[in-house]
């Protein structure tokens, strides 16, 4: 029953759901070369197929189909070369969430520690995680969270810091095959306040002559 | 049974700390891109509904995996947080006998318990 042996099978796929905004499946075309295959898809059983309206080509031929989705929830699809079906398959979009990189983050200092915040992705059982350095550190330190206000501690606040966030689908509730969100942009933190770099401070401090 | 008075909270704790780990354990390294199909809920109690179903009940290619582990915790998780819920009588002595002898894992049991794992993912999400 599994489509594992067929041509054009599961291995040859490849599903990312953009934040339960858009999903996106790309399939291989180099076992097909010169076959424009045609995407259809639904949402809901009893529909009808419709045609994919936004294709992504390689060469000049559908390589992937870029759909719209507005909720978690079933997808139904089929590749098809003219009337042939590839593949046919339905899958829950959420196992292939990669949620969007969190924005608005904001730091409230306190002594030695800082309490990152960010805005809220709207759906459960996520994992955010902050990652801190100075400029002398070569690796990022990581603090994690299951909600979007993660203190971290030990800081000297006199020092500069770079911070950047991004978060994570937790595996027992999305399955195993997600993408963590892309990394925040880069924050510099010091004394409390938002620094434009970190470079000029740490590196040529300003010697009073 | 009507699954809507649970407890869903208690349940999903019970799942994210026990029955997510037997579930992997019994499917290591299946994925969910593997199988052509996949079942899907729509609310808590449809999810309790189709869980019960796939776990206690015989299909084809797979006896049952109502001796399985998960399937004993899955069994006392709902006894603990459903008022009245008794589910599937299986002789308690015979599951327990049971599941230290493991079932041969056929390819439909690991389909069967593939689509087990998203109903309980899903229930998760939405509880």
């Amino acid at each position: 029953a599994s489509g594992k042996t067929k041509p054009g099978s599961a291995s040859q796929l490849q599903v990312i759901n953009f934040n339960f905004e858009a999903v996106q499946i790309t399939w291989n075309t180099s076992a097909y070369a010169g076959i424009n295959f045609t995407f259809v898809y639904k949402f809901d059983k009893k529909e009808e197929y419709r045609p994919c309206s936004s294709y992504i080509l390689q060469h000049g031929y559908s390589a992937g189909c870029l759909l719209e989705v507005q909720r978690d929830g079933p997808l139904y699809f089929s590749i098809r070369n003219g009337t042939q079906p590839l593949l046919t398959k339905n899958l829950a979009i959420s196992a292939y969430l990669k949620p969007r990189s969190p924005g608005d983050l904001s730091f409230q200092w306190r002594q030695e520690a800082v309490t990152v915040t960010c805005s809220n992705l709207g759906y459960n059982d996520l994992q955010y995680e902050i990652q801190h350095k100075t400029v002398f550190d070569a690796v990022w330190q990581s603090t994690e969270a299951e909600t979007c206000n993660v203190t971290v501690d030990g800081l000297d606040p006199e020092k500069c810091y770079f911070f950047r966030a991004r978060v994570k689908a937790l595996e027992f509730a999305y399955g195993s095959e997600t993408y963590p969100s892309d990394w925040s942009e880069v924050t510099h933190q010091q004394r409390g306040e938002l620094r434009d770099s970190c470079w000029e401070n740490s590196l040529f401090p300003k010697f009073i002559l | 049974y009507n699954f809507t008075d649970c407890d869903f909270k208690k349940i999903k704790e019970s799942y994210r700390n026990i029955i997510y780990q037997e579930l992997n354990n019994y499917t290591k390294g299946t994925r969910a891109i593997d199988f052509d199909h996949f079942v899907y809920c729509e609310d808590q109690a449809d999810c309790l509904r189709k869980i019960q179903r796939l776990t206690f009940e015989r299909r084809p290619g797979c006896a049952a995996p109502a001796r399985e582990a998960f399937a004993a915790r899955t069994r006392a998780t709902l006894a603990a947080a459903c008022p009245g819920y008794r589910g599937a009588q299986i002789n308690n002595t015979q599951t327990m006998k049971k599941i230290r002898k493991r079932q041969i894992k056929t390819n439909e049991c690991l389909e069967q318990v593939t689509y087990l794992k998203e109903l309980w993912q899903r229930l998760s999400r939405i509880s």
